[in-house]
């Protein structure tokens, strides 16, 4: 009875791209770290991380069950520089500053669905 | 939805029920067009089209922060506002439930 | 172990473009060296950086290291610097030139302002990642 609450589609969902996208925040730390190593290659989330997932919800691929984010080196990424390094630090804040976004958008849906759940079981409705 | 609340407290009012209509109760000695009955069926009506309104609220709220999550939008803002909007009217729901429950403790309480 | 995500990778990166601010800040302030303790002019100090493995994330076949940077080694430029024409100068050699370092200042000034772009884009990380742990002590309420 306890697990039943919290199976909710949103709330799993956004508790899911939440480690999404604290595991992109250190892959976007490290590219910024090494933004002038030689030959360091950018990393990024896999690109089929968001399909995965909605494939999972909508039970179009039977063995996909909540798939977990990981890192690995971004492929489309171009290098610019002699040394092989392709981290573009703009691009690399730009993504920063959209992530931050993201956690805070999926943190709220998060909260939104707890909360609903105590207003419903205490019957007290928090301002 | 204001219009349901609206409604809503005034049937709420008319529950303790009115003198002049208890009298009508007493000598028509059926029903017929009697007020408060018809309030109450009424008022229940309307409690139900409320829960149903905030059902409704909660719905669009999934569907958009999920078109979100997933993607395929990225109007953060209507996201954002529906999410409030429905956790808005599940307070007041709830508030209202709590009013009426309170209300009618209050009425069982008066000696007959 | 990193309650503030991300803050692992930024330290290293912290420290080193911190260390490459100091490098070049000795480069500009020795341009004019011509005598070192050895007896030579000062020679252009070049930092390099390599990537340190932080740890690993997740377990198995799915694990992807996290990297963050580390100075791999402060070397001489080993270009010669300008001969500079100087009769009057203590250093000047029998020709009456001398030995400046090989350090150009405006070379130095640029690589100062990459480095300081570089240091703010790692505290954006950090604060960025202490936005994210804030916001996480916070959910459900």
């Amino acid at each position: 009875m306890i697990d039943a609450l919290f199976h909710g589609e949103n709330y799993q969902l956004a508790r899911q791209l939440l480690d999404a996208a604290v595991l992109r925040h250190q892959g976007i730390a490290s590219n910024i770290a090494n933004a002038e190593t030689p030959g360091y290659k950018r990393v990024d989330l896999a690109p089929d991380f968001t399909t995965q997932l909605a494939a999972a919800m909508n039970g179009d691929e039977p063995g996909s069950r909540s798939p977990a984010p990981r890192l690995m080196e971004d492929t489309t990424a171009t290098s610019a520089r002699p040394d092989g390094n392709n981290v573009q630090m703009e691009k690399e804040l730009m993504l920063l500053a959209r992530n931050n976004t993201e956690h805070s958008f999926l943190s709220q849906v998060v909260s939104y669905n707890l909360r609903s759940l105590r207003v419903a079981i205490s019957g007290k409705s928090s301002g | 939805m204001l219009n349901a609340i609206g409604n809503l407290t005034s049937a709420a009012q008319s529950l303790p029920v009115a003198p002049n209509q208890l009298e009508r109760l007493g000598r028509a000695g059926k029903p017929a067009d009697v007020s408060p009955l018809k309030g109450a069926h009424e008022f229940g009506n309307l409690f139900n089209k409320l829960i149903d309104d905030v059902g409704a609220t909660r719905q669009t709220a999934a569907a958009e922060t999920q078109r979100v999550m997933l993607g395929q939008s990225d109007q953060l803002h209507t996201a954002m506002i529906s999410l409030q909007e429905s956790s808005l009217a599940l307070n007041l729901m709830v508030e209202v439930r709590n009013k009426l429950v309170e209300s009618y403790q209050e009425l069982m309480r008066t000696p007959v | 172990m990193d309650f503030i995500p991300g803050i692992d990778a930024a330290s290293g990166g912290l420290q080193a473009q911190r260390t490459r601010l100091d490098i070049i800040a000795q480069n500009i302030a020795n341009a004019q060296t011509t005598r070192g303790p050895d007896g030579r002019p000062y020679a252009r100090q070049v930092i390099s950086f390599e990537t340190e493995l932080v740890r690993r994330l997740g377990e198995g076949a799915g694990a992807t290291a996290l990297r963050s940077v580390r100075v791999a080694g402060v070397t001489a430029d080993p270009r010669p610097g300008d001969l500079v024409h100087n009769p009057s100068h203590p250093d000047a050699d029998a020709r009456g030139f001398v030995q400046m370092p090989n350090v150009n200042p405006a070379m130095e000034m640029v690589d100062l302002i990459s480095a300081t772009r570089a240091y703010e884009a790692n505290l954006s990380v950090v604060k960025a990642g202490r936005e994210m742990a804030t916001r996480t002590l916070d959910i459900g309420r």
